[in-house]
């Protein structure tokens, strides 16, 4: 044994052939499919083997590959018959505790990161699910996937035009105008609510709009945009309101400003150009929350809450 | 070479089988020494002490001539240089970095035994560029939320441990606005989101679940009583969405769709959520949701939007 390890002579003695004739005919047929010729030829020429094969040995070690665990298929190319291994026993496997807190860091994971890094998240799962030797993995996968509506070439397409803020027309579903061009400014993209978005000023109407990606069919176009383009900013509005906190710090959003706090209320600023999500922001807060200006804001807002009451009367 | 009795009709390679399942055991990593021992154990000869470490080392020559180094590290054997490995790209490799660094801060004890197993598993199939870019990426915190789980180390392993003595809770906790509330329930789960984690509980008494932030909770008294392993039928909330809601709401894992009622509303049938953080959502939605049933939770909402519109008055 000593003398094999100091000088790789090879003997009988010294190594399971046996063995040695398994792992290379695994290695074979998880290449490509092989005839009973190819195999024979390359037994008789390796190095360490240089022996006959016979059909009989051959099918004792097709045995050999099954009852270790490989699934051992025949196909017919050229109207020869062929050998081949589409599964192994190697290949990666998952415990249901394991895909458990796959799926648990997953999902923290898209709570607490930047889109950007969401999709990695995703393209990296999407990879696993070809390598993990589990069938449920995929249905798994897509059940809590963020992009599981998305299409993942247009996702990355998106990512790009925002890095340089593109100016892009892209065919939309519209939910109440149907299928429709629109010419938009890419600023960024959003993981918001469990949905894609894509936050882009709308060349139309001049206000800054977040688009469902799971809506966009396709990227008909993509161009430079002008520095006039470019300096264009979309009106914000500011909104404070009133929060009740007992002293403690609230957590705040991005686009928020925490201008006041005292042993019951923190008063707070939130500014964006889009109303919808500022409104409902302030309305899952309920009673906790009280708007405190722009006056016209305020109206609306009650006014709003007002028709809500409105469905249970 | 040997014919098996009943289940194996044909005739197979011992050796061959046990050199596979062999690969198949340093495919795992972290093989235990006794584990690769217990393959040679199969014939009264091998059951000599002497024979079976002969025989090991046999294989072990067998994989270095097909150019696998396994390396004994006290009672763990090592592989290097496997066949069938995978390529991951070094923003991959950055990824499951933050797989990594995320499961270290969420998960405990034996959920965290087992991942590691499946990152090692997956890590000793990289092939040679992947394990030379293994060593460029960076190591350092990925995940800027960490701060805030670290924070939270000690009350995770806290409730981990409450959540396997399975004894009720009885728990005071702090509301969104500053109220304190008090429940009492059988622990099920942690939950993790936007940089905090939830505890979810069960209260039998009111068939509700309740989801409290780690860090609003003042205080947990466990009560010696243990709780049942099955959990009763937990309240039904059905509420209906109109308009544009209703053409792009997304299911949420704990939802059904019951269809349409003849003004086209979608019904929707919410269970095993907690029904103060769901009434808030539901707020959200503004008009364009109405919450049906039971009549108690209809009730509880239309208190909820009248203390809303109070704030103005």
């Amino acid at each position: 044994m000593k003398e094999f390890l100091r000088n790789d002579t090879v003997t009988y003695n010294l190594i399971s052939f046996t063995g040695y004739r398994a792992l290379i005919l695994f290695k074979l047929l998880t290449e490509s499919p092989k005839s009973y010729e190819d195999i024979r030829s390359y037994f008789e020429t390796n190095p360490y083997i240089q022996e006959q094969f016979s059909m009989d040995s051959l099918r004792m070690y097709l045995n050999t590959l099954k009852v270790a665990g490989c699934t051992v298929e025949k196909t017919v190319i050229d109207k020869i018959p062929r050998y081949y291994v589409p599964k192994n026993p190697f290949n990666l496997k998952i415990t249901p505790e394991q895909k458990k807190s796959l799926i648990k860091i997953y999902k923290t994971l898209t709570q607490n990161l930047a889109v950007e890094e969401i999709v990695q998240l995703d393209n990296l799962l999407l990879k696993l699910v070809q390598y993990i030797d589990d069938e449920n993995f995929v249905n798994d996968y897509k059940k809590v996937s963020v992009l599981k509506r998305e299409n993942t070439e247009i996702v990355t397409k998106l990512q790009k035009c925002c890095e340089t803020k593109k100016r892009i027309i892209v065919s939309y579903n519209s939910p109440h105008s149907g299928i429709k061009d629109i010419e938009m400014i890419t600023q960024k993209l959003l993981y918001h609510n469990n949905k894609l978005y894509l936050r882009a000023k709308g060349l139309e109407y001049k206000d800054e709009t977040d688009f469902l990606i799971s809506r966009i069919i396709e990227i008909k176009e993509i161009k430079e945009v002008t520095n006039t383009e470019a300096n264009q900013i979309a009106p914000k509005l500011s909104v404070i309101y009133k929060l009740k906190t007992n002293g403690t710090v609230p957590d705040l959003e991005s686009g928020e400003k925490l201008l006041e706090i005292d042993q019951s209320y923190a008063t707070i600023m939130i500014s964006g150009s889009n109303s919808f999500y500022i409104n409902q922001r302030l309305l899952e807060y309920g009673s906790s929350c009280t708007v405190i200006s722009p006056t016209d804001y305020k109206e609306n807002f009650l006014k709003q809450l007002k028709e809500i009451r409105g469905n249970y009367d | 070479m040997i014919r098996t009795k009943r289940k194996l009709p044909k005739k197979f390679n011992i050796s061959g089988v046990r050199m596979l399942k062999l690969l198949g055991l340093l495919y795992q990593g972290d093989t235990q020494v006794k584990d690769v021992i217990k393959l040679f154990y199969d014939t009264p000869k091998q059951r000599e002490a002497n024979s079976v470490h002969v025989s090991l080392c046999k294989y072990l020559n067998t994989l270095k001539i097909i150019g696998i180094r396994v390396e004994k590290h006290k009672d763990k054997y090592e592989a290097y240089n496997l066949p069938y490995t995978y390529s991951f790209t070094a923003k991959e490799l950055e990824t499951i970095q933050k797989f990594k660094q995320c499961s270290d801060l969420i998960l405990e004890g034996k959920s965290k035994e087992s991942f590691d197993k499946f990152i090692k598993a997956l890590e000793n199939r990289y092939d040679d560029n992947t394990q030379t870019l293994v060593n460029t990426i960076d190591k350092t915190d990925l995940l800027d939320f960490s701060f805030y789980f670290k924070s939270m180390k000690e009350q995770l392993a806290e409730c981990e441990k409450y959540i396997s003595d399975n004894q009720i809770l009885d728990i005071l906790y702090a509301l969104k606005g500053g109220d304190e509330r008090r429940v009492s329930g059988r622990p099920l789960e942690i939950n993790f989101g936007k940089r905090s984690a939830f505890l979810k509980l069960y209260n039998h008494k009111d068939s509700q679940i309740y989801e409290i932030a780690l860090k609003n909770i003042r205080s947990i008294i466990q009560s010696p009583q243990k709780s049942g392993t099955q959990m009763a039928h937990t309240t039904s909330i059905v509420f209906k969405l109109h308009g544009r809601l209703a053409e792009n709401y997304e299911l949420k894992e704990n939802e059904i769709c019951k269809g349409t009622d003849n003004e086209g509303s979608l019904i929707i049938v919410n269970q095993n959520e907690d029904i103060t953080i769901l009434l808030h959502r539901l707020l959200r939605y503004g008009k364009n949701c109405t919450v049906c049933t039971p009549i108690s939770i209809r009730e509880q909402m239309k208190e909820l939007i009248e203390q809303t519109i109070a704030n103005y008055s």
